[in-house]
């Protein structure tokens, strides 16, 4: 028993030792001055003029969640954002989103070239030459064959994936360094789609029972970072490529840390233990602006990095519930919506309001749509034109026998609802609605909404692109067993949208998206609530990081002494 | 005694039976299933999730699921996660010594402090012994969740002493691994420890009042010995009772302290899975769960029998 | 009565007495305590007594805060605002955003949607109170069932239901929990207070099989069932009143469990619904406040809530035991 106590106590003398780590560059001899208002808008300094990029080094990043698999084919990698945070460097695609201007054409990445035919029924891929898998065997045709033959065959669990290649003829390989794809139909999103989301797997390693495939826990691509290990509850490593095609990576390795719990992230961010921490909740990003001494480790420590992404939330109403039918009442509840107070209070000043189902900055968005501002008054009448009056005196409004009352859903781990909802829940009282919240469990509410079981729903829709077709959310032809959980059906907008699919022209595209957006306003299908900011900060000495819809690209990073 | 060990054993089969038929009918009550997750964006593949449902034997009517998951169990076979199609026997060999570890020396600590301390507290009454009666019911009533935030806030903060670590299990040294134990075991053992050290106390101050200890103390036997050899003895059988409903935690795990010190152990592996509607997963931590809570319950059987010899008797008689 | 004065003549046992009556007491009159409507008002030329209780609709959507400056005379609750009253009825304005401190007009801060934390606290205490006791009450009632049954019967019987238990014993309550909140899908208590009481039984069915074990072989018993009473009779009307004592202690500690239970929940997520306040949802929001921005007061008051609470069930436990076996 002493033994084991005079151990404990020495663990604690060497351990007191080695975790005070402070951020590098953090001087405490000195006032704290006020931040500097690229740190406090959170714009990423540019890159500087007397400095070259050096090699060497470890990244440590902050993931707030761990894939269940590291192939990108697989249902579970499906979701874009997980999928980029953790395998984003180690695979590549033919092209790639161009970060500077994310609506245009891509840029290619793994492609030398492409050309597309007149019909857009085919699309003729050249690869660029010399490029090497991580085992070292070079990239052909046939590989990315094996990739959609992999994706296509229903026994496998890539239905995610299959979907975006629904009208895909065929895929032929004429030579070594040249892939063919035919379509059945033209789709504007077609090519695009296969040149950014396939992503270039050896096809040695496809073959054979898709589930229990080695590459699924130990990836193999052609990225600029190689895979080491993973330590399943705790990290993943990647080691740059030495073999890269390309400008090779400066830092020796990245290191992925899955953190779940955002008050130990926090805290191990505040530790100086990552090089980037992300997804910042608003509270914390905005407790660390106060010039103070307990927060001069993040003033003084590291820049703050704040960009949209191309997401954003919103609250459903499902129209197959007698109060949502009308399209009054949903612009009323919508009027009663405490707009300010969330922005203020939940958002923190940091979740631009969006009425835009697509990406907010592009032409797609009708500039001249603001949102409705809150107006108890005019939603009060306007229920009452649409013929919810509370004529039994309970306070609550009812039409034909029917109370307006209704219950949002929401899942349990939601920490902006949670505040969000109890806010809205009392405005609504204001104009005589009443409503509850139901918190459950992601899978039971998925099923419910699958079921098309609710009466409000609250999610958000995210992409990795800027240029996207909201077909499946908005289009009659979903409501059943599609995106439009909500059962929206205008006929005026399907037309428009099944104009858009066979619209080459962005120009053209986006006049006929902007009529979307006009239409989806007016009907008040979603109330649209805010784009999603990805909050992030890096530490001083990382040099070369840029935020696009695309997230970073690691292979730029380095770190200065 | 070989007699009574069998005849326990082959009580075990309804009660294995009982626990995961419960936890599989448990499981399969809450609505949605792994494949279902993303249906609603998949569009024209949508029709393949009914092939794939099929493929992964999700189709067929509940009890024949239950009844073939049975039988690969029999083979001790727990099948493949339906989240990463990773076996559930190495995900759980991955989880089981972990929590074991954490869990199995809080534990240890907790019943080898409550005991002396339990013996001290009904041995003594000073100042001392009565705060640390009255601390250790304090510490009881707090929630450990919170214990363990608020611990972690004191000795990791970089905000306070910042001397531990918070997270995980650390990276392969024994010192390393020793330093990242601390808190996590110290909020596993804490009310344990309270729990364990009253009884302890209560069941002393019993014996001590009884008359053999009377009539012990009466033929000239040591105060010492009196009180370790014959009242200690006839106060372990509660203590006994709760290391057996101890034991079975030590593999199922505390979901609440392996999520605030991100321990990916037993617990937070069957939370997880119920989350994400693993069966497989879920079943093979209810089997480890049921195993081992059998298995502790008849150590405790026949711990009583080493311990009051008349228990034994009885049950052969 | 008598067992209540009996207690109260424990001198161990009063300030536990006393604090559970206190808490008990805020339970039961929350809604005079901590109302977004007043004791009494006259408005309008109207009165209204007890609109906290009544909720008239001639003063829906008012508050005190909105009412005091137009009511001719009006009697406020002593905290004047209800437990789920954000800052969209309140109407606050202040620099920052919520969690807000404790000052003069919420004496123990605000929670992130500026809801009053003494409110939640006192509505919470009615919440996880009423959790605990209808938990213990239904694991009572499971145990002494199977446990009274179990016990008297003996044999196959016995063995079945010993099964059960078992099983019962190592089932994990998480999945059950997470099961029956996602299928029972309803804004009250019940799916939790009968997943926590379907799954806590078995320690009073143990002991009181126990007990009955034990009593069965006592003479009064033996005399009932000689004189042909019925099984049914011998084990409501003998057996389980002898083995209450016991049992009663156990509930006791019981309630403390369950307590400390709803708040571990309510941090995985599986607690009470919202708006409703609970003392395990105030600790969770406190988790995600703690450090930034800092929000002490939501950790502080509801881990002493919860302390104190568990302190004084445990101290009456303990008082009871002492009842129970002096008696014995």
């Amino acid at each position: 028993m002493r033994a084991l106590l005079a151990g404990l106590l020495s663990c604690l003398f060497l351990g007191g030792c080695a975790c005070q780590k402070k951020p590098a560059g953090v001087d405490s001899g000195v006032a704290i001055a006020a931040p500097a208002p690229d740190w406090l808008a959170g714009k990423l300094p540019p890159p500087r003029a007397d400095e070259t990029p050096r090699k060497g080094g470890a990244f440590t990043l902050r993931v707030n969640i761990e894939p269940a698999g590291l192939t990108r084919l697989h249902d579970q990698m499906a979701e874009g954002t997980m999928a980029r945070l953790t395998v984003g460097p180690i695979y590549e695609t033919l092209g790639r989103v161009d970060p500077k201007a994310p609506d245009g054409p891509l840029l290619p990445l793994l492609a030398e070239r492409w050309e597309e035919s007149d019909d857009h029924l085919t699309l003729t891929v050249r690869l660029r030459q010399g490029v090497r898998f991580h085992d070292g065997t070079p990239l052909t045709a046939k590989d990315f064959k094996a990739v959609v033959d992999v994706i296509q065959d229903p026994k496998n669990a890539t239905a995610a994936m299959r979907n975006y290649l629904a009208d895909l003829s065929s895929v032929t390989t004429p030579d070594e360094l040249t892939l063919v794809v035919k379509w059945k139909r033209p789709y504007f999103l077609a090519n695009r789609t296969f040149l950014g989301s396939i992503f270039a797997m050896p096809a040695r390693a496809l073959s054979g029972d898709f589930d229990t495939l080695p590459i699924h826990r130990a990836p193999i691509g052609t990225g600029p970072f190689r895979f080491e290990k993973w330590e399943a509850g705790a990290a993943m490593t990647y080691v740059r490529n030495e073999g890269y095609w390309g400008r090779k990576a400066w830092v020796d390795r990245v290191v992925v840390r899955f953190v779940k719990d955002e008050t130990v992230a926090a805290q191990l961010w505040e530790r100086g233990e990552f090089d980037l921490m992300t997804r910042i909740p608003p509270t914390v990003w905005r407790a660390v602006e106060t010039p103070s001494e307990a927060n001069r480790w993040a003033i003084e420590g590291y820049q703050r990095s704040l960009f949209l992404e191309n997401t954003y939330t919103w609250i459903g109403w499902n129209e197959r519930r007698p109060f949502f039918t009308d399209a009054r009442v949903r612009r009323a509840l919508a009027m009663l919506y405490p707009r300010e107070q969330v922005a203020k209070l939940v958002d923190l000043g940091l979740e631009p309001p969006t009425t835009c189902p697509y990406y907010a900055s592009s032409e797609s968005c009708d500039p001249s749509i603001t949102p409705i501002p809150n107006d108890v008054d005019g939603a009060r009448r306007l229920l009452d034109e649409a013929g919810w009056q509370d004529s039994d005196g309970d306070g609550v409004r009812e039409k034909d026998g029917v109370p307006l009352r209704f219950t949002f859903l929401a899942t349990t781990y939601s920490v902006k609802m949670g505040k969000l909802l109890p806010l809205f829940q009392e405005a609504l009282r204001k104009g005589g609605v009443a409503a509850d919240i139901e918190r459950i469990d992601p899978g039971a509410y998925s099923s419910r909404v699958r079921a098309r079981d609710f009466d409000v729903i609250t999610m958000s829709w995210s992409s990795t692109d800027a240029v996207q077709d909201v077909f499946q959310i908005f289009h009659s032809s979903q409501a059943q067993e599609g995106s439009n959980s909500v059962g929206y059906a205008n006929p005026e907008v399907d037309a428009l949208l099944e104009q858009i699919r066979t619209e080459f022209d962005p120009k053209a595209r986006a006049a006929l998206e902007r009529q979307v957006h006009r239409k989806l306003f007016d009907d008040q299908v979603y109330l649209f609530l805010s784009l999603r900011p990805q909050l992030d900060a890096v530490k001083n000495r990382v040099r070369g990081l840029a935020p696009s819809v695309a997230w970073y690209r690691l292979q730029d990073v380095w770190l200065a002494e | 005694m070989r007699r009574y060990l069998l005849r326990r054993l082959g009580l075990m089969a309804p009660t294995f039976l009982g626990i995961t038929l419960l936890t599989f009918a448990v499981a399969h009550l809450a609505p949605g299933d792994p494949l279902q997750l993303d249906e609603e964006n998949l569009g024209a593949a949508r029709a393949d999730v009914a092939k794939l449902r099929a493929a992964r034997g999700l189709d067929a009517p509940l009890p024949v699921q239950y009844v073939r998951w049975l039988s690969r169990v029999i083979r001790l076979d727990f099948g493949r996660s339906l989240i990463d199609q990773r076996p559930v026997s190495e995900k759980l060999a991955e989880a089981l010594p972990r929590t074991a570890l954490v869990s199995g020396l809080a534990v240890l600590f907790a019943f080898g402090l409550a005991v002396p301390l339990g013996v001290f507290l009904a041995t003594r009454r000073t100042l001392l012994s009565r705060a640390l009666s009255a601390a250790l019911t304090v510490v009881w009533g707090v929630p450990t969740f919170w214990v363990a935030v608020l611990l972690l806030l004191v000795f990791s903060s970089p905000r306070a002493l910042d001397v531990l670590p918070m997270q995980g299990l650390g990276d392969g040294g024994l010192v390393d691994l020793a330093w990242h134990l601390v808190l996590p075991v110290l909020c596993l053992t804490y009310p344990t420890l309270a729990l364990v050290t009253r009884q302890v106390r209560s069941a002393m101050q019993d014996a001590l009042a009884q008359d053999f200890v009377k009539a012990a103390r009466a033929r000239g036997i040591p105060e010492r010995r009196v009180v370790w050899r014959h009242a200690l003895r006839n106060s372990l059988l509660p203590v006994v009772t709760l290391l057996g409903f101890s034991l079975p935690h030590v593999l199922g795990g505390s979901v609440l302290i392996e999520r605030v010190f991100g321990i990916p152990g037993m617990g937070l592996l069957a939370f997880d899975s119920v989350g994400t509607r693993d069966y497989p997963t879920v079943m093979g931590a209810a089997t480890v769960m049921a195993v081992a809570t059998m298995l502790s319950m008849l150590a405790v059987d026949v711990a009583y029998g080493f311990i009051d010899p008349r228990i034994r008797v009885e049950e052969a008689s | 009565m008598r067992g209540l004065r009996a207690l109260w003549a424990d001198r161990a046992a009063r300030p536990a007495v006393l604090t559970l009556a206190l808490l008990l007491g805020s339970a039961v009159f929350a809604d005079l305590l901590a109302s977004d409507l007043p004791l009494a008002v006259r408005v309008d030329g109207q009165t209204h007594l007890l609109p906290c209780l009544t909720r008239p609709a001639a003063l829906r959507g008012r508050t005190q805060a909105t009412l005091s400056p137009i009511a001719e005379w009006m009697i406020g609750t002593p905290i004047p605002y209800g437990p789920e009253q954000t800052i969209a009825t309140t109407g606050e304005v202040r620099d920052g955003a919520p969690p807000w401190g404790p000052d003069e007009r919420h004496w123990l801060g605000t929670d992130d949607v500026g809801r009053d934390v003494f409110a939640r606290l006192i509505h919470g205490a009615r919440v996880s109170l009423f959790i605990a006791f209808f938990t213990v009450l239904i694991a009572v009632g499971v145990g002494m069932l199977v446990g009274g049954v179990s016990g008297y019967a003996g044999g196959a019987t016995d063995a079945v239901l010993s099964r059960v238990l078992e099983v019962m014993t190592t089932f994990p309550l998480v999945f059950f929990l997470i099961a029956l909140l996602s299928v029972l899908r309803t804004q009250s208590l019940w799916p939790l207070v009968l997943a926590l009481g379907l799954t806590r039984w078995t320690d009073v069915a143990r002991l009181v099989r126990a007990e009955v074990l034990k009593l069965k072989t006592l003479d009064f018993v033996l005399a009932a069932r000689a004189m042909g009473a019925s099984p049914s009779r011998i084990i409501f009307r003998h057996l389980l009143p002898n083995a209450l004592g016991p049992v009663l202690v156990t509930a006791t500690f019981g309630v403390a469990a369950a307590v400390l239970l709803e708040t571990g929940l309510s941090f995985l997520g599986l607690g009470v619904a919202p708006p409703t306040a609970s003392w395990g949802e105030l600790l969770t929001q406190a988790h995600r406040t703690l450090v930034h921005p800092g929000a002490w007061w939501l950790a502080v008051f509801p881990g002493a809530c919860i302390a104190l609470t568990v302190l004084s069930v445990n101290a009456l436990g303990e008082a009871l035991r002492r009842k129970v076996d002096g008696g014995a």
